[in-house]
């Protein structure tokens, strides 16, 4: 009996470390978490990140200002425009630039098609995870009507480099915006069928109210953004608080919520949705006439049919497109409401005509970091629910 | 409970409100501060060379606390290698600059904090203030060397498992030094040596506009 008891008295547990490696189907991604489990509960979450690390601030250094566009197109890869947004609006700050009011609504408009494609990703992505696989199929033919405007703009349905320093690179092609107006009109009830499946549904609440609890302190001090935040209730959005472009002649609502769990989150990210459509509808009413992009050919490139005639116009194509323009010096930190969240871009210029440092600002590198704080005595199947509630995209993420 | 944030376009008010948070932070910080800059209604103050560690750290205590300036987000830490840069200021010492980037969302204003790091030495962590400097100084420090002390978690997190150097300094190449590939003979990744046959042309431009 003594020797019984004694060895009852050296048992020593050890915690079990599960690798949510870097190749999973729910892990969005490049993602590789270690997991310190106890039974199926979670005590730590230590996520490896960079393995989608391509360099962009390091190589951005060595482009012109025109050059390098389209890197920002390739960070968040689900929401192409928004990134071009913010880098856009920083080098125009520094030249002290403003762009025609046409142009202001063009970017305004694909900004918020974007913020559309963006949340039908996320919703139906993390609906995917959790189990639920038909609103996935159904919402994804929207994104492919919404990915053929982007087409008819800029000549590439995803990562368009649409957006340039001085407005948009072309003018809407004829009929485009008869075809948003019809696009929008039957929009509505597939959002309404995607909250048919998901929001009423019993399963679903289950996994997903009162996981993930984002206290508004919590959420503070990790410095969350978008709609992280706004899910714990706090009524902060840049369109709204710092607006840029036209944002402050539209009119538009924000949704918050109240208990700072995945399931308040879901709910606004739909809300957001038919909100962008009300954005996009008083866009399309109030498109003005003019200029697309601003008349200063040092900064955009003349036509071409102006090439052919003109000797000052070939002079400035011919620089434009070899040495770029100089920014004067200075440095700028200008941040937009991505879909994401705050996504910003600080630009330091000394006065050439590559940037000397470009830092990127993403929302998913501090949301991914309060992972481990979100998931704490969760289950693992919660983590999965929390990564996708997150919206992670490892683009911005690694950059 | 909703709070309804004032939207900046006032020119009048906001330059009250920068008038309030200057005074406030003048009277109360003599030291350590050298310019106080306002740029698009942000606020950019750059730090004494010779401020204290310890200063620094208590600095963003005071900013994060203090009723008029309550900021309590940190968004960003952003590192600046200044080895090229035609400041007058530049040596090898004070090689780097660490920016904090910090929010307050009660008065909707953004402050921008310069501290000089020099080389070789360390900076205090604000990890102990806010949560989110944890990664973002894992982030400065594998980027660009800048050791932040008292940081619970210094490792590397975008490089490569192994990786060594610095990659955003400016005296890294941008090919980098070593090269992966695999090799089936051994049947196992190789690192080595990089072997680039045209050296990296970087053009330098004298515009004749400036």
């Amino acid at each position: 009996m003594k020797i019984k008891t004694n060895l009852l008295n050296k048992q020593k547990f050890k915690n079990f470390n599960l690798n949510f490696g870097p190749q999973h189907p729910a892990a969005h991604g490049v993602l590789r978490l270690i997991l310190k489990l106890n039974g199926e509960t979670i005590l730590n979450a230590d996520s490896h990140i960079g393995l989608l690390h391509r360099g962009t601030e390091k190589l951005i250094e060595y482009k012109n200002y025109v050059q390098s566009i389209p890197y920002f197109d390739r960070l968040d890869y689900v929401s192409m425009m928004c990134q071009e947004h913010s880098y856009v609006l920083a080098v125009e700050n520094l030249l002290g630039i403003k762009i025609p009011r046409r142009g202001s609504f063009i970017r305004v408009l694909f900004s918020e098609i974007t913020r559309v494609l963006n949340h039908l990703l996320a919703l139906t992505t993390h609906a995917l995870d959790v189990g639920a696989m038909t609103p996935f199929l159904w919402i994804f033919e929207e994104r492919e009507k919404l990915m053929e405007f982007y087409e008819r703009v800029s000549g590439a349905r995803m990562h368009a480099a649409y957006f340039r320093i001085g407005g948009v690179s072309y003018d809407l092609p004829l009929n485009l915006l008869d075809d948003i107006f019809l696009f929008l009109s039957k929009f509505k009830s597939r959002i309404d069928e995607m909250e048919e499946m998901l929001t009423s549904n019993r399963i679903w609440k289950q996994r997903l109210v009162d996981i993930g609890i984002v206290p508004l302190n919590l959420a503070l001090s990790f410095g969350f953004s978008g709609v992280m935040l706004r899910g714990s209730g706090l009524k902060w959005d840049l369109r709204k608080t710092n607006s840029y472009e036209i944002y402050n002649e539209l009119d538009f609502k924000i949704p918050i919520g109240l208990n700072g769990d995945c399931y308040d989150r879901f709910l606004i990210r739909i809300e957001e949705i038919r909100q962008s459509c009300l954005i996009i509808q008083q866009c399309l009413n109030k498109m003005p006439n003019g200029l697309y992009k601003i008349n200063d050919f040092k900064i955009t490139p003349p036509s071409r049919q102006q090439i052919k005639f003109s000797m000052e116009s070939l002079i400035h194509h011919f620089k434009f497109f070899t040495e770029g323009f100089s920014v004067p010096e200075g440095n700028i930190y200008k941040a937009i409401e991505a879909p994401k969240g705050e996504f910003g871009v600080f630009l330091v210029s000394d006065g050439f005509n590559k940037p000397y440092r470009c830092h990127i600002k993403s929302p998913g590198f501090l949301h991914l970091q309060g992972l481990d704080i979100m998931s704490k005595n969760h289950l693992i199947a919660d983590v999965v629910t929390i990564i996708g509630t997150q919206d992670i995209v490892f683009g911005e993420v690694d950059r | 409970m909703t709070k309804n944030f004032l939207n900046d376009n006032n020119k009048t008010f906001q330059k009250i409100e920068n008038l309030i948070f200057i005074e406030t932070i003048l009277y109360s910080l003599p030291k350590g501060i050298k310019i106080i800059e306002i740029k698009n209604n942000e606020i950019h103050i750059y730090l004494n060379l010779e401020t204290s560690e310890e200063y620094t750290h208590f600095i963003l205590k005071f900013f994060k606390q203090h009723s008029n300036l309550k900021t309590k987000c940190l968004s960003d830490i952003i590192g600046l290698d200044l080895l090229n840069l035609m400041l007058k200021t530049t040596n090898k010492k004070n090689r780097f600059n660490v920016i904090y980037n910090i929010l307050s969302l009660s008065f909707n204003k953004r402050i921008y904090i310069y501290k000089t790091h020099l080389e070789n030495y360390f900076t205090l962590s604000s990890s102990s203030l806010f949560d989110s400097a944890v990664w973002l100084e894992r982030e400065v420090w594998d980027l660009f060397g800048v050791f932040f002390k008292n940081n619970s978690d210094l490792r590397r997190i975008l490089t490569d498992y192994g990786f060594e150097g610095f990659p955003l300094r400016k005296d890294f190449p941008i090919s980098g030094f070593l090269e992966v590939t695999y090799n089936e003979k051994t049947k196992s990744i190789i690192y080595k040596k990089n072997e680039i046959s045209q050296e990296f042309r970087n053009f330098k431009f004298i515009t004749p506009w400036n």
